[in-house]
């Protein structure tokens, strides 16, 4: 049987798994912020259908990034009933490890979490694994970045790109009412801000 | 692996960007107006913020001056305080 052939890298592609829910906003935004400050454009999952080849297609996503950042300070119980752990974010993280040990010059990835060293005690198997701590704070998020890419250009600083956070923060309603979302967790959304952060960074000074 | 990572390419302009991730060309003019907005509210804000400032300042300056001499002096001059 032929082997379905590989995506196209996108060398500034950069997979963004983190948790959809509302109390992550900011640091949603400052993902986005940070990962666009750099020159790299974020991809993540909301576009994808809810399908049965929902599987395939992150998987796919994720072969087409050069990077990946995985935030996994939120995997506690979903209150929501049946109360079960939030398992959609060390799930991706493990394809993308895998992805990344057969194939590393195609493939990095960047660990995140709010508390410094709690990965390596949920996640033992990753011992040895250096993960940015950003303290569930928005410069956090914003610093992580910086040291995670700091052999890159451009290498922004946090001062600026708090700038284009708190600007791209002021220009929500407006995007929200554009799109007719609701949250800023949809997939339209998620592309419109992205476009926004690079704008106002190229409106920087 | 999660460690530095190193290769770099140059970034792509947002219009350039937002042709890439499929954005039509109304809608990504509509959001550079957005930005352009938000951008002008919050240098707006920034000059009024700076401007309260020195104004605050330059009349706080001479007026808190006055009231403390005069608490020193009780309400006469430093010369016939005496």
């Amino acid at each position: 049987m032929a082997r379905a052939p590989r995506p196209r890298v996108k060398p500034d592609a950069c997979f963004l798994n983190i948790p959809y829910d509302d109390r992550f906003e900011n640091l949603y935004l400052a993902y986005i912020v940070g990962l666009t400050a750099h020159g790299l454009v974020p991809m993540a999952t909301l576009g994808v259908p809810r399908d049965a080849r929902r599987l395939e297609r992150i998987f796919n996503l994720i072969q087409q990034c050069r990077y990946s950042v995985h935030d996994i300070s939120r995997i506690q119980l979903d209150p929501g009933p049946p109360r079960a752990p939030r398992f959609n974010m060390p799930f991706e993280l493990g394809l993308a490890v895998a992805w990344a040990s057969l194939n590393p010059q195609r493939h990095s990835w960047v660990g995140c979490d709010e508390i410094l060293h709690r990965p390596v005690r949920s996640i033992s198997d990753l011992a040895g694994t250096d993960f940015h701590s950003h303290r569930g704070t928005v410069e956090g998020v914003l610093s992580s970045l910086c040291n995670a890419f700091v052999g890159r250009t451009p290498r922004p600083t946090v001062p600026r790109m708090k700038t284009v956070y708190r600007r791209l923060r002021r220009a929500i309603p407006d995007l929200k009412l554009n799109a007719g979302a609701k949250s800023l967790f949809e997939a339209r959304v998620f592309n419109d801000l992205v476009v926004a952060a690079r704008a106002l960074w190229e409106q920087l000074p | 692996m999660s460690k530095v990572l190193t290769i770099s390419v140059p970034a792509e302009s947002a219009s350039d960007l937002a042709s890439r991730l499929g954005v039509p060309k109304a809608r990504s003019r509509r959001i550079f107006e957005i930005v352009a907005k938000a951008s002008h509210k919050a240098a707006s804000a920034h000059m009024k913020f700076k401007k309260g400032t020195s104004k605050t300042r330059s009349m706080k300056a001479p007026s808190s001056r006055i009231s403390h001499s005069r608490q020193r002096t009780n309400g006469k001059s430093a010369k016939t305080s005496r």
